[in-house]
């Protein structure tokens, strides 16, 4: 799992003869020092498929990454399990700080608390958390709940015959639903879908009533959908005709977090030098324009930062998931 | 007359440059197996945000088309589907190409795969708004009977005995719900194991359960891999275009099953080439003959995964909905450059669309030379070099292959295991091709039918949920058709019997 | 590696078929057994297939007992050259992520070319099949690694040391 790509200056004719001497020298060769960091490409790895939101964002920083570092982040995909399998190798992969993986909340905290997946959540060293999406409740515009209290009229009036999908159980969309129910006191049906695609799909083609997703996905279809509530502090900046959660009555924040963790030997140095390439990243005024417009809310966890944001919500996290039934 | 304009802007020097490296890439790309079409548009992508935005366009989409129909080299040659879309290419590549009509049948998927991609261009320049409002129209319930249908398959791909068919089958819808499930969040059939929670990769699954065999039975005998052509037939251009001529209804329906298929997000186009297999069998005069080296086998499934192309990028800029997964690469390269898929990609985008839409047509003109030529040297060089060589580069590019999927060594052990139990499952007459439909339409399955049910009973009808919605029942009387159809033809062919004696496969 | 229309030898089929329905019988039971902590909506896929599976296992079984099966006669051919190449596979499937990439690959591809090929070996064409695979394997290796990035193992066994 090490970088291949520095030898990309030697000739394919001292490739070709070195081959078997190659893999051995490549190990100490790389031994890295924050001076100098980064010095070549750095492999970056998205635990899931291309086009979601992880993938978009980090397509995005690709470009600022060159500009900022000289050296180029090198997308890669590692999908399946939600995440699980690329989260579970993480720390088998070198730790010279050329290799760092996409990480989400609530996934990293949610996931071990069911089935061993093959890591915890402790063992991430995440070093910086760019953004997050907030959860929002999506209908099309033509649909007849004009607000969100119509959609509460209508699932008090028959319970579980309003029809919401979501991208997977025991997912954000999941636990946004659920946190709702039992903030509002209504029963809504839950139909979970593979991925935030999937779940606006059958929105669009009415095959459910609502969509649980994030202010992107209304962003991504803003000429179909619309709104009801936003579970973020304050409204977005690109849609301020919509009502958050708490404006309403209803206690309830929350989305999904994004950031980037490097395998657990990878050293300080490098760990807070990476961590400010990121935070820079998400000062450049270019980057907040597009990621606002594509519907993400900044925020800035740096390394230092990172335990106690970490801390707080696992605790939120764990609560959700004690009403939930995932942990007694 | 501005869309032409537009579209003739795709001729300018550097776009046509750009086309012609896109398709010979993606050609190679394609021809690997292991290396999709998604990975060549990802890798891609970072070099494209230097470009003006339809020099980027242009090439991702010359990539995507090259890399679908470079998939037929490998399913022609070696037996292994070069990318998901090029299953049933194996199914009559391989034979032709065994008894030494490889060239042929190359000649005949470059051929079929333009007459393909023409089609899905021009849906996409003429039918995109309309066809997308069909994609939507398909709920979880249409796709639960997309895949009954497509399981009907399963008499039609099961050689000799359709009860060992059937039960290769359900082993592969088993092997699809290995891992964490969408539904339900749990970890199925994983046993402790932490590898196994991505569950079973689809391509390096195919990977194992074709090649792997093919291998195996290389090695036991020094007999040749392919019968070697006669010399100086050249690419065999006149009987391949006669055969098209022949097959001409056969390539027209394959590409309209391609386009429809393909503008339905989840589907893809394995499910199109199979399902314009299947329908090409169902019709044939000569239905016996398919997969025993019937080249209007792999008309269908050309023209139809080629047909993918452009029916995939139908919902994904109207909607804004990836209809393949290598469109979900491109719509985020749209994104990241500035484009808001939606309505506005045919008005205030139109430039870049049509420009983009006639890139598109020109990478699939370029196929036909640059396909002969590279098709050509690929077959003769698979026949020519010594069996030593063979052995160990196959072997070489299913392991990188199966590897470079998503970068897990463990995928390769997973495809070696594969491949042999498919092997000892064939010697005892259960051939891949079911379990790998399994393997394909199992999540499809399993999940329009809890959502169809949830749905349902949400509405306060199941029944009413899986009966009683037109688009429903249409694909239910499909499914009717398929399993019937064969019935009536044998009653028939007992009825009066002729020389159909002797036809038995 | 004859096409397959002509009619193929076929030999008796029965022991085989009985062995091959109990073994699925078995697989599908064991897919219903451990299908039993899963929640209602993950298990009632797995379930229906499994008891699909078993329900055609039993009558694979039945028929291969009440009648006479044949099944083609397989591909004649060295078993134990072909226990070989399953043999290689595995270990090298096994030793990428210990080993890494070359070194498991070099090590497998020689092994690879002394079973498939039935001639006598020569110096002369020790030397060529050795000049072309390592260019084979170069030029694969240039292409992953290089063009297309693809981090490929470098072997656990060679960090430790």
């Amino acid at each position: 799992m090490r970088q291949t790509s520095r030898f990309k200056t030697l000739g394919l004719s001292t490739l070709v003869a070195g081959m078997l001497g190659a893999s051995a020298f490549a190990g100490p060769a790389l031994a890295a020092d924050a001076e100098g960091y980064p010095d070549h490409n750095v492999q970056y790895i998205i635990p899931f498929g291309p086009g979601g939101e992880s993938d978009i964002s980090a397509r995005l920083q690709q470009q600022y990454f060159q500009e900022l570092t000289g050296q180029q982040l090198i997308i890669q995909y590692m999908a399946g399990g939600g995440g699980a399998v690329g989260w579970s190798q993480l720390n088998e992969m070198a730790s010279d700080g050329y290799t760092i993986m996409g990480t989400n909340l609530p996934h990293i905290i949610l996931k071990p608390m069911g089935k061993d997946p093959g890591f915890t959540t402790e063992e991430l060293k995440n070093f910086h958390y760019f953004h997050y999406s907030p959860d929002a409740l999506i209908v099309t515009n033509d649909s007849p709940y004009k607000t969100l209290d119509d959609l509460i009229a209508a699932a008090k009036k028959a319970p579980g015959s309003v029809t919401v999908s979501g991208s997977g159980t025991q997912s954000a969309n999941d636990i946004a639903n659920q946190r709702f129910e039992s903030l509002a006191d209504v029963k809504t049906t839950y139909i979970p879908f593979k991925g935030t695609g999937a779940a606006v799909t059958a929105l669009l083609g009415d095959q459910v009533k609502a969509e649980w997703g994030y202010t992107t996905t209304a962003a991504n279809h803003s000429d179909k959908v619309r709104m009801l509530a936003v579970a973020s502090e304050e409204r977005h900046p690109l849609f301020p005709d919509v009502p958050t959660f708490k404006e309403l009555g209803y206690d309830m924040t929350g989305g999904a977090y994004r950031g980037i963790a490097v395998p657990q030997g990878t050293s300080e140095e490098i760990t807070k030098k990476l961590s400010d390439i990121f935070s820079q990243i998400n000062q450049n005024p270019e980057f907040r324009q597009k990621m606002e417009d594509l519907g993400f809310v900044l925020i800035d966890v740096p390394y230092e930062e990172m335990d106690a944001f970490m801390a707080k919500r696992s605790k939120e996290y764990e609560q959700v998931a004690r009403e939930m039934g995932i942990i007694e | 007359m501005e869309t032409l304009s537009f579209m003739a802007a795709a001729l300018s020097p550097l776009n046509l440059l750009l086309a012609v490296i896109g398709v010979a890439a993606g050609i190679v790309i394609g021809a690997l197996p292991g290396l999709s079409a998604t990975m060549a548009v990802a890798v891609l992508v970072p070099v494209t945000f230097g470009m003006p935005p339809e020099a980027a366009l242009i090439m991702l989409g010359a990539i995507y088309t090259g890399a679908i129909y470079g998939g037929s080299y490998a399913a022609i040659l070696v037996n292994t589907p070069g990318t998901p879309s090029a299953i049933a290419t194996t199914f009559d590549g391989y034979p032709m190409a065994q008894r030494g009509d490889g060239d042929l049948a190359v000649t005949l998927s470059t051929l079929s795969s333009v007459i393909g991609g023409l089609v899905g261009a021009l849906a996409l320049l003429t039918l995109a708004p309309l066809l997308a409002q069909i994609a939507l129209r398909f709920g979880p319930v249409e796709y639960f009977w997309l895949a009954i249908f497509g399981l009907t398959l399963i008499s039609a791909l099961s050689e000799g005995s359709t009860l060992k068919g059937f039960i290769g089958a359900g082993v592969g819808l088993l092997l699809s719900t290995v891992g964490v499930s969408v539904i339900g969040g749990d970890i199925r059939y994983s046993f402790g194991s932490q590898f196994l929670l991505g569950g079973i990769e689809t391509i390096s699954a195919l990977i194992g359960l074709y090649c792997i065999p093919v291998l195996i039975d290389l090695v036991a005998t020094p007999s040749a891999h392919l019968q070697p052509p006669e010399k100086g037939r050249g690419i065999r251009l006149g009987e391949g275009l006669a055969l098209i001529w022949r097959g001409k209804l056969n390539a027209a329906r394959s590409a309209v099953i391609g386009t429809l298929v393909a503008i339905l997000p989840g589907a893809g186009g394995s499910i199109a080439s199979l399902v314009s297999y299947s329908e090409a069998r169902r019709t044939s005069k000569r239905s016996e003959r398919f997969g025993h080296g019937e080249p209007d086998g792999v008309i269908a499934t050309e023209t139809a995964n080629n047909a993918t192309v452009g029916g995939g990028f139908i919902p994904t800029f109207v909607l804004g909905i990836p209809g393949t997964p290598p469109d979900a690469v491109i719509l985020g390269a749209l994104l990241v450059q500035g484009f808001r898929t939606g309505p506005e990609m045919f008005t205030t985008n139109a430039s870049v669309t049509y420009t983009f839409i006639g890139g598109l047509v020109i990478a699939t003109l370029l196929m036909l030379p640059m396909g002969l030529l590279i098709g050509r040297y690929a077959f003769k060089s698979i026949v020519s070099i010594p069996k030593a060589l063979l052995v160990p580069s196959i072997a070489f590019m299913t392991v990188i292959g199966t590897y470079a999927i998503r970068n897990n060594p463990f995928d390769v052990v997973v495809m070696v295991a594969l491949g042999v139990i498919g092997w000892v499952l064939a010697r005892y007459g259960i051939k891949p091709s079911p379990i790998v439909l399994g393997l394909i339409l199992g999540p499809i399955a399993e999940q329009g039918f809890v959502q169809g049910y949830l749905i349902g009973n949400a509405s306060g009808s199941v029944f009413g949920a899986f009966f009683g919605r037109p688009l429903s029942l249409a694909i239910i009387a499909m499914v009717l058709l398929s399993v019937l159809y064969p019935v009536w033809r044998t009653y028939r062919a007992r009825r009066l019997p002729k020389e159909s004696e002797e036809a038995r496969p | 590696m004859k096409p397959s229309i002509e009619p193929t030898e076929r030999v008796a089929a029965r022991g085989s078929d009985a062995s091959l329905a109990l073994v699925m019988l078995v697989i599908s039971l064991g897919a219903l057994w451990f299908s039993q902590d899963m929640s209602i909506m993950a298990s009632v896929f797995p379930r229906t297939i499994a008891a699909l599976v078993a329900a055609f296992s039993v009558a694979l079984l039945l028929r291969s007992l009440l009648m006479r099966p044949t099944r083609p006669r397989p591909e004649p051919g060295s078993v134990a050259r072909r226990l070989w190449l399953i043999a290689v596979l595995l270990v090298w499937s096994l030793a990428l992520k210990w080993l890494g990439f070359l070194a498991s690959s070099l090590l497998s591809a020689v092994c690879l070319v002394m079973l498939s090929h039935y001639h006598a070996w020569t110096p002369k064409r020790v030397a060529g099949y050795a000049i072309v695979l390592l260019l084979i394997i170069g030029l694969f290796y240039g292409l992953f690694a290089i063009i297309l990035n693809v981090p490929l193992p470098v072997g656990l066994l060679w960090r430790t040391l």
